[in-house]
């Protein structure tokens, strides 16, 4: 057994070896970046991909440290994206418009789906069967939500009087409710948020979207603050590009990319049909993400055009005399999109089980 | 030793009363008017003070009926609070049976978080204004009979002890005796009750309603007009303390006439 005796000597050779291993062997230090991410509303099937990524390690391998918040409303997750609460966050497109529109410094970097699913719900075996038949009728609404003001947008596209329907204004807790309990016969909503709740809690019911009206709908738009997308524009890129990877397993692996999702947050699979409550949303996302533009271009892709008209609509209906039509290059740009790409064949894949969710739509 | 506040002085008590909250209350607005400008944020975010002035432009008539429509709602159902509470109180002062029976259970009752509860009122009792006045009823009557309760129990024990000697019901006791002496605590009930039935309009017009300042705040927030909502927010202030002032006034009346002036 040896004996170490500690030497002047002893102690320089040593200290020059640590020195020698610590310029050759040091590792480079990754750039790492702590990300506050909020949602639009609770994390639901068009809305947990940024968890999936986050249990695929898609964020952490671009050195993302992602803290993901549920948001309370599209118009509260853009004003705490644009006051610095969070860096960037998804926000539905049209109240994105309408608070840039508003003078809020916001960004937006890519599409997540191209059509919000804004439209009118009725009960499966509802008489309601067309928008005409909507005249006279009660229907329930959430002020805050970003269909309602565009009801009468799809009434005249539909050629139906607006001023005919009964409209209750209602608090997103209970309008499905309504609608189950027979007080009211149809609701506005976003499609892939209220029909889970609907067919997941056994009431079967079907929607009516606007954009079958002709209405411009897209859907998620990932947004920034003007000073976070400036100030760092590589992290918008590995930001964007790790979101459309999640986004990209999510859709092409469905039931596993939803045992991930109650992985990171088992306090959502808590409730009874949670499960189908999440599938559910996570085919009619599927049902607005499969179109053209992300086929075409890649996902994330959004045409300006689309957002030029749903600017003109934001103008239209929710414009008020403080308000400049802001153009759509001064604060949407498809630079960060397009990278993540699925191959045709997944393409068909994905397209093939949407069948149940479209026969939901009209 | 006497607080500063109540120096005996009439100014004095007017500057701590008056002039101290006022500069106090400029001084707030000043700085929240400069940090706004200062810091350029934008109205949607913060409108300052300023600008909040000036959003009533035009929106006087509107704000005028949603406010009346509240005012309204909230007065009935402060009235049928104190109805209730008072009832109740009556009822569980006369009867240990029905103390016994009813009052943990009320206890429990209010224990339980009742925002929680606001929805459920739309699925019980639908989408109109029933749903709204019963639950401000339901957050403001326990205070009222609490308090009213708590009173009863409070007179004066030499006042009783004579109502049995002179063999008075125990009906001409709880009203002639017993309820003056209560009154006090009834309208520090109804005082607290008068808050909690604007605040539970309002809550219940979040929820469902076609008018009110609840359902103006959440549509004025749903188009990024949040100057209309702090005029809002301040109307509904104006309609609480009209509400307040009600049992305010009705104690001083009910002073006066005790005191035989």
């Amino acid at each position: 057994m040896s004996q170490f005796k500690s030497t002047r000597r002893r102690f320089l050779q040593a200290g020059a070896a640590a020195g020698a291993f610590g310029m050759i062997g040091r590792p480079a230090i990754a750039k790492t970046w702590n990300v506050k991410f909020t949602l639009a509303w609770l994390a639901q099937g068009t809305s947990l991909f940024p968890y999936v990524g986050k249990q695929k390690g898609f964020f952490a391998k671009r050195g993302i440290d992602l803290d993901i918040s549920r948001g309370f409303g599209s118009l509260a997750a853009a004003q705490s994206i644009a006051s610095g609460q969070f860096d960037y966050g998804i926000v539905i497109s049209a109240p994105l418009v309408l608070m840039v529109a508003k003078g809020l410094p916001l960004k937006g970097l890519a599409t997540v789906d191209y059509d919000a699913m804004m439209g009118v719900g009725v009960l499966a075996d509802s008489p309601i069967r067309t928008p005409a038949d909507l005249v006279g009728k009660k229907i329930a609404t959430v002020p805050a939500s970003a269909e309602s003001p565009f009801f009468a947008a799809y009434a005249k596209l539909a050629k139906f009087d607006a001023s005919t329907a009964q409209m209750v204004n209602v608090d997103a807790k209970v309008i499905e409710r309504t609608l189950e309990s027979g007080q009211t016969d149809a609701m506005t909503g976003i499609a892939s948020s209220s029909l889970p709740v609907l067919l997941s809690s056994g009431k079967p019911a079907r929607w009516m979207l606007y954009s079958s009206a002709g209405i411009p709908t897209y859907g998620n738009a990932i947004v920034g603050s003007t000073k976070s997308v400036e100030s760092d524009p590589e992290l918008s890129a590995a930001l964007v590009d790790a979101l459309f990877e999640s986004l990209a397993f999510t859709i092409a692996n469905p039931e596993e990319a939803a045992d991930l999702f109650f992985k990171a947050v088992p306090e959502a699979g808590l409730t009874a049909g949670a499960r189908e409550f999440v599938r559910i949303g996570m085919g009619l996302h599927r049902v607005g993400i499969a179109k053209p533009e992300a086929i075409k271009n890649g996902l994330g892709y959004g045409d300006p055009k689309v957002y030029d008209a749903i600017t003109d609509l934001v103008m239209s209906y929710l414009g008020t005399p403080d308000m400049k039509r802001p153009a759509v290059d001064d604060w949407y740009s498809n630079k960060f999109a397009g990278n993540i790409k699925l191959a045709p064949e997944q393409w068909s894949k994905i397209d093939g089980g949407l069948g149940e969710f479209r026969k939901l739509l009209s | 030793m006497k607080p500063a506040y109540a120096s005996g002085t009439w100014r004095g008590e007017r500057f701590y009363a008056f002039f101290l909250p006022l500069v106090t209350g400029i001084l707030v607005l000043g700085a929240w008017q400069y940090a706004v400008k200062a810091y350029n944020v934008s109205p949607v975010i913060m409108p300052a003070p300023l600008d909040i002035l000036l959003s009533f432009k035009g929106i006087g008539a509107e704000l005028a009926h949603h406010a009346w429509v509240t005012g309204k709602e909230s007065l009935l159902a402060f009235f049928l609070s104190c109805v209730i509470g008072v009832v109740l109180a009556y009822l569980l002062s006369l009867s240990d049976t029905l103390f016994a029976s009813f009052y943990p259970n009320l206890v429990v009752f209010q224990i339980i978080p009742k925002i929680a509860l606001a929805p459920m009122f739309t699925f019980w009792l639908g989408i109109a204004s029933t749903s709204r006045i019963s639950y401000a009823i339901f957050i403001s009557f326990f205070p009222v009979m609490l308090a009213m309760m708590s009173g009863l129990s409070r007179a004066d024990v030499n006042a009783l002890r004579l109502c049995k000697s002179i063999g008075a019901s125990k009906w001409q006791t709880l009203f002639s005796v017993q309820t003056p002496y209560a009154l006090p605590y009834f309208f520090t009930g109804a005082k607290v009750a008068a808050t909690m039935s604007t605040i539970g309009i309002v809550t219940g017009e979040l929820i469902s309603a076609n008018s009110g300042l609840g359902f103006y705040v959440v549509r004025a927030q749903s188009l990024g007009q949040t100057p209309k909502v702090f005029c809002a927010l301040l109307v509904l202030c104006v309609v609480g303390l009209a509400v307040y002032a009600i049992p305010v006034q009705a104690e001083a009346r009910a002073r006066r006439w005790w005191r035989g002036s």
